[in-house]
């Protein structure tokens, strides 16, 4: 009789630690549930090739391209 | 700040791809890659449309933007370039183009993706100008000879315009103003043609 009741006792406690345990995984569960509120901005970065070194100088270049232009894409 | 830019006429495009094969030849570009192509809307129905499609040289570049290894530069003339040395063959910049224009070759036994390829405005690379090393990965420089991009060069309809953005845009509007009205991409008439 006593060791029925002891045995009892024991399943009852099990069930309370069960208890305590689910609801212990449950919490750590939710510490995962939060919404970064943070933006993510996509900017170019910074170029990281070679540099292109050209042989003539950006007014010089122009200047011959505006004129090649007026050449050939003239209207028609 | 002089930026160029290509523009193509609608109302004058042929779909005689010629500037498609100018591109390939002058380039040597390879197998399975094209630089520039012919995009017909309604082909077939009378009223069809044909604009030559290629790298826009975006004043923001969205290929810039989301390459991970920032391997993308805008030179002085606005033309978007690319280090194919750094280039990692991602896709990312595919993705992001709303033009479509990056490519990549097939390597290897396998035809793994390759390093990118574009128009590049006939400017070259990052290497020396003229130089076979540039000429290898990039195609030819004709900036550097002083020659505008040859597709638009020897366009016979001069429907693809390719220069310093304003004189281009001159041109157009000039056009725009004799055809006595806009251009007939947009509007009431187009969208209630019937």
């Amino acid at each position: 009789m006593k060791a029925k009741q002891i045995h009892g006792a024991g399943i009852q406690l099990t069930k309370i630690n069960m208890k305590y345990f689910l609801l212990a995984i449950m919490l750590f569960g939710l510490t995962a549930c939060y919404e970064n509120t943070d933006v993510t901005l996509h900017q170019a970065g910074v170029y990281k090739g070679k540099v292109d070194i050209h042989t003539q100088t950006k007014e010089e270049r122009q200047a011959i391209l505006h004129k090649r232009f007026s050449q050939v894409q003239t209207d028609r | 700040m002089a930026r160029m830019k290509f523009l193509c006429d609608e109302e004058r495009c042929i779909e005689c791809n010629a500037c498609v094969t100018a591109c390939k030849n002058e380039h040597e570009v390879p197998w399975g890659v094209n630089r520039r192509r012919v995009v017909t809307m309604d082909d077939g129905v009378p009223g069809e449309k044909s604009i030559s499609v290629a790298c826009m040289h975006c004043t923001d570049a969205p290929c810039q933007a989301v390459c991970p290894v920032d391997c993308f530069y805008t030179t002085d003339d606005g033309v978007v370039l690319h280090d194919k040395d750094m280039c990692i063959g991602c896709g990312y910049c595919l993705y992001a183009c709303p033009f479509g224009a990056p490519q990549y070759p097939q390597e290897g036994a396998f035809g793994a993706r390759g390093k990118m390829d574009k128009c590049t405005f006939c400017a070259g690379g990052p290497e020396e100008d003229h130089s076979h090393a540039e000429l290898e990965k990039y195609g030819r420089n004709r900036l550097a000879e002083g020659k505008l991009p040859l597709c638009a060069e020897m366009c016979s309809t001069k429907s693809l315009l390719a220069g310093d953005g304003d004189m281009v845009s001159d041109i157009f509007r000039n056009r725009v103003i004799r055809r006595e009205g806009q251009a007939n991409t947009w509007g009431w008439n187009t969208a209630y043609q019937d």
